[in-house]
């Protein structure tokens, strides 16, 4: 079974956010890569479809289904910030989004 | 006659009459949950007190204004997958183990508008995302009918936990077989309703396109009661419908046509399972249903669209657990993040387990640029491809029946190959693809006495159908009684 | 060495749809409100929670797409675009890709002289797409730079509008973007107010010269943070001249990947860099399985149109001809918008002569609402009152500086010109009339009814003015009577 370029398994890492190899409870990450590929392999059976006339859209509403511009009330505050991890001032608190 | 030993309507119906409490039911249904869980590990949190103040309420109604309650006083479990107003919500992940919701899921608002006591929440594989259960960041889900066997997945704890007897019905998510197949595996039944049938408002998304609200329950007439409680449009979710608005009755001798498409399954289902699901077509043909041979062209393209469909959607639902708003927060330095990147990766990389992990990893393979048209557009043009399948099909025949899950319950704690996993998932996936109903019913035994189901699949909003050929058939049998020796 | 080239500019614009509610949910779409107070599970992002579409922002979409003489989809979808930002609560944005609610359209940026032809613009697109949160930076207790995140922004719907590089020089550029801020003024869409952001403009700047005999083109930047007209200018002016000493050093052509994105810093007058190679981004878009795409009735965009106010420029050259205004104080009314134009035509309805109306709603009247900081909609004389003072006028009946006298008593008084001339005989008006008016007007004008209960007497002083329009014979003390008894 292949396995995926060490480039590519940076590049997926990093477009989900995920650190390979930190949770204890999950595989390493060399047996998370050797799945992908296999996964990968399974699905190509798709390229077995053909592809003409066949459109990919969901089923359509019209305006009926759209909401009216009206106001509801908004949660409070705390309610917002009841469950977040760092507050501070009434607002969420990350390390520092530009370069001080 | 104990409450636990009722269907859900007669419980309702008795306890609607004064012919018993409310608060005896519930107490009966927290009692054996106490006495049971830590066995099989079914539900991973019970609300005793809110449950108890629950039920008194109700028992403090006058009997008149009782009659439009449904539901009255039944007990029901709720897979921890749908939120529940201050009470802990944590989808069996270790990232959602502190979320307390300030809003009720809709599913769960309309259990107690009909007036369903919710007992707890049960446990499942992490954010819907498995199908033995093992997946759960906290415990392991014990099958009632044997230690050491998985009770399916990931709607495991619901399953469990009616098949244990402690409450006569149980709500789960179905996206790809969440729900008929651990219904499968418990010898009860499961309904994965009409998508858009069911709100979504406030079940935790896994694959929006997929997600539905199922019911799980012993009879098939409960599980149409139940689903008929929590169906109906909901201007919260814009994917939610109302079905037609009068739905016919099937006349009693109604002859119904059951397509069967044995190609499918012929030679990846175990004997046992093939040998209950031909006695179950045998009886449906005694009660003068004819058994039709169709065609299912795509059906080979199923399990690989879905995987794509559902790891696309998974990927993109899961990019809101960030350390920011609701979860906690890992960092590169103890506890602390310093920079935004690596509070992103570590809280990501630590909160969410292996399977998780897998699924959005390769949700994120398909989106990447320059590879959405090979493997996300392809699996939707497959899902198309299936639907005009099973719009084909349900010209020739009322009802499709098959096999819920290639084989009985797996045992705990073997090392399986992650594609071999998926492809156990054939039969169900489909239905999620095409949005049809389909409802899975314990048809037999094998010879290790483990439970077997059988799956029927119908038109969209044709639940009735599917739940009133399952009671001709429960009628006759009686598989859906017969008890686990927990 | 002089060098032959263009200034090419292509835009996007962010403007912020007018409406009450935010795109996906209920919350309110308010300014400067206390830190996520204007917030609810769905565009906090919390899971579970789930989108559903504000119908008056896709229909103000449609009628500022119709007034950029956009096509209108049939069909249109939202996407999901994902990136990881801490003020994106979803991790990704919702948006539109490949079909977007506004088609191919263009805007017309006007003649600078009478002699000289306006140019058409051309947009690509347009679409409906939420906004995120505000981010501000600070310290921790514990001295460490943190930012601070506050999501009543995430979610206001925004209309993007992207044009063609038909854009040449600064100056054609504001002119562009005056043109765009009076159009979607006069159609009612958005407020268009820079300094709270409901209008931003990154602007794509590079230059085409000729040189050897050859046609070159300078590599992109993209100019983000632009928050006034002064500073889209002041910064093209500085990226053409950067741009041509880069390129008389270098000598680099522009090709794929060689896109830089900086920032304005207008304070300075310098640009900085935000992203240099044009990092490969990866959006991973795809269609929202939670919005289900859109059908968009034909006869939903009719009726839009046919509702469709008039674009500065029609308005404009209806100034000009059938009012024989010159293209000065044509310029200069409709700049002052919509209401001053239509006030202007109602005027001249009543009688007053065309001239003489434009000078008083660009003179005294202008005055006077700058003075009181109101809009023309709050002037509590009628339009059909002035004109009838201006006929009189031109008639002999009265000098001017009378009538810009009984004006002012008119305004101050909220006095209709019968009054003026009857001196003061005013005549009763019913109860249930004066009720239901009051009422009406209540429900109309929640910001002065807001503004009235924080102790703003005086914020209902435009509430009577209107409502002497629509009651001139109504007691105006009995009026703000009986509105501040409803207010209790
Ligand atoms: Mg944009
Ligand atoms: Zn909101």
């Amino acid at each position: 079974m292949s396995s995926l370029e060490p480039e590519l398994v940076e590049r997926l890492s990093k477009l989900a956010a995920i650190e390979l190899g930190v949770n204890p409870a999950s595989e390493d990450r060399e047996q998370l890569f050797r799945d992908i590929p296999r996964i990968v392999e399974f699905l190509s059976i798709l390229g077995e479809l053909p592809s003409v006339h066949l459109s990919t859209e969901l089923q359509a509403v019209d305006i009926g289904a759209l909401r009216p511009d009206v106001m509801n009330t908004s949660q409070s505050p705390s309610d917002a910030l009841a469950n977040a991890p760092l507050v501070a001032e009434g607002c969420f608190v990350v390390p520092p989004m530009i370069d001080s | 006659m104990s409450s636990q030993s009722l269907t859900a309507i007669a419980l309702a119906r008795s306890i609607r009459l004064g012919e018993r409490t409310a608060s005896e039911c519930v107490k009966q249904a927290l009692q054996a949950i106490d006495r049971g869980n830590s066995q099989l590990g079914a539900f991973l949190s019970v609300f005793h007190e809110a449950a108890a103040a629950e039920a008194a309420a109700l028992d403090s109604l006058p009997l008149s204004s009782r009659d439009k309650l449904p539901l009255c006083g039944v007990p029901v479990a709720v897979k921890d997958m749908f939120c529940t107003i201050g009470q802990p919500t944590t989808c069996g992940s270790r990232m959602m183990e502190h979320f307390v919701p300030t809003y009720e899921a809709r599913v769960v608002a309309r259990l107690r508008d009909a007036g369903a006591v919710v007992v707890g929440k049960t446990n499942l594989d992490e954010f819907g995302m498995g199908s033995t259960g093992e997946f759960s960041a906290f415990s392991p889900i014990q099958n009632p009918w044997r230690t050491g066997y998985s009770p399916g997945g990931s709607s495991g704890g619901s399953a469990a936990a009616v098949a244990a007897g402690w409450v006569p019905a149980a709500i789960g998510t179905d996206t790809g077989g969440s729900v008929r197949q651990p219904a499968a595996w418990c010898g009860i039944c499961g309904l994965k309703p009409t998508y858009g049938s069911v709100s979504r408002f406030g079940m935790v998304a896994f694959a929006s396109s997929l997600d539905q609200a199922g019911v799980f329950a012993r009879t098939a007439r409960d599980v149409e009661l139940i689903w008929l409680a929590i169906a109906g449009p909901d201007p919260s979710d814009m994917t939610s419908r109302s079905g037609p608005q009068v739905v016919q009755a099937i006349p009693p001798n109604k002859k119904l046509r059951i397509g069967v498409a044995p190609q499918i399954w012929a030679g990846k289902i175990a004997a046992d399972v093939e040998r209950e699901l031909q006695q179950a077509l045998i009886a449906w043909r005694q009660l003068g249903h004819d058994v039709i041979e169709i065609a299912f062209p795509h059906e080979r393209f199923a399990v690989a669209a879905y995987y794509v469909v559902a790891s696309c959607e998974a990927a993109s639902n899961l990019a809101r657990y960030d350390g920011v708003r609701f979860t906690p927060r890992w960092g590169n330095a103890g506890d602390q993040a310093e920079t935004l990147s690596a509070m992103y990766s570590a809280t990501r990389g630590a909160g969410f387990g292996p399977e998780v992990r897998r699924r959005v990893l390769l949700g994120t393979y398909c989106l990447r640029q320059g590879y959405a048209e090979q493997y996300y557009q392809q699996a939707c043009r497959a899902r198309r491809a299936i639907s005009a399948d099973y719009r084909q099909a349900f010209e020739k025949v009322d009802v499709i029946v098959g096999p819920t899950s290639p084989t009985t319950a797996v045992e705990l704690g073997a090392q399986r190959d992650p594609v071999e996993v998926y492809l156990a998932d054939a039969f169900t996936v489909s239905a999620n693809l095409a949005g049809v109903p389909a409802l899975s019913i314990p048809v037999g035994f094998s010879a290790d006495g483990m439970p077997v189901g059988a799956q029927l699949i119908g038109p969209p909003w044709s639940e009735h159908r599917l739940c009133t050929l399952a009671d001709d058939y429960q009628q006759l049998t009686d598989f859906h009684w017969r008890r686990p020796p927990v | 060495m002089t060098v032959d080239y263009q200034v090419v500019i292509g835009l996007e614009v962010h403007v912020q749809l007018r409406t009450v509610s935010k795109l996906f949910c209920g919350c309110a779409v308010k300014f400067a409100a206390p830190p996520n107070s204007l917030t609810c599970p769905v565009c906090c992002g919390f899971p579970g929670a789930l989108p559903v579409l504000n119908e008056q922002a896709v229909e103000l979409a449609i009628c500022a797409g119709l007034g950029l003489h956009c096509e209108i989809a049939n069909t249109t979808h939202w996407d999901r675009k994902h990136y990881f930002y801490p003020d994106l609560p979803k991790g990704y944005q919702i948006s539109q890709l490949d079909r977007p609610l506004c088609g191919r359209g263009y805007l017309e940026v006007p003649a600078e002289t009478d002699q000289s032809a306006g140019r058409r613009i051309a947009i690509i697109r347009a679409h409906v797409e939420e906004d995120a949160g505000k981010s501000l930076h600070g310290r921790s207790a514990d001295g460490q730079p943190v930012s601070y995140i506050d999501l009543n922004r995430a979610g206001t719907p925004l209309f993007e509008i992207v044009t063609a590089p038909d854009l040449r020089g600064s100056d054609e550029t504001r002119r562009f973007l005056v043109e765009l801020r009076l159009l979607l003024l006069a159609l009612d869409v958005s407020d268009c107010n820079m300094q709270e952001g409901s209008l931003r403009v990154d602007a794509n700047v590079n230059l085409h010269l000729q040189h050897a005999g050859r046609h070159i083109e300078t590599p992109i930047v993209e100019m983000k943070n632009l928050n006034s007209f002064r500073a889209v200018q002041r910064a093209i002016d500085h990226e053409a001249d950067r741009l041509l000493r880069t390129w008389q050093a270098e000598g680099i052509e522009r090709q794929s990947g060689n896109k830089q994105t900086r920032g304005w810093d207008d304070e300075r007058g310098r640009s900085y860099v935000l992203r240099d190679k044009e990092e490969l981004e990866d959006y991973r878009y795809f269609p929202d399985p939670d919005i289900p795409p859109l059908e968009i009735d034909a006869e939903w965009v009719a009726a839009i149109r046919r509702r469709l106010a008039r674009s500065p420029a029609e308005l404009r050259r209806a100034l000009m001809g059938q009012y024989g205004l010159s293209r000065y104080d044509a310029d200069v009314l409709v700049a002052q918008g919509r209401g001053a134009a239509e006030f202007f035509e109602s005027v001249v309805a009543a009688g007053g002569p065309s001239k003489a109306a434009a000078n008083i709603v660009l003179g005294d009247i202008a005055n006077t609402l700058n003075e009181q900081q109101w809009t023309i909609a709050d002037y509590p004389v009628s339009p059909n009152d002035v004109g009838r003072l201006l006929a009189m006028v031109d008639r002999g009946e009265l000098t001017q500086a009378l009538a810009r006298d009984w004006l002012r008593t008119m305004h101050r008084e909220f006095r209709t010109l019968d009054e003026v001339l009857s001196a003061g005989a005013i005549v009763a008006v019913g109860i249930e009339e004066l009720d239901r008016v009051c009422r009406q007007l209540i429900a109309e004008h929640p910001q002065a009814v807001e503004a009235f209960r924080q102790g703003k007497v005086a914020a209902l002083g435009p509430l009577i003015g209107r409502l002497r329009r629509i009651l001139p014979n109504a007691n105006p003390q009995a009026a703000l009577d009986h509105l501040k008894s409803l207010l209790k």
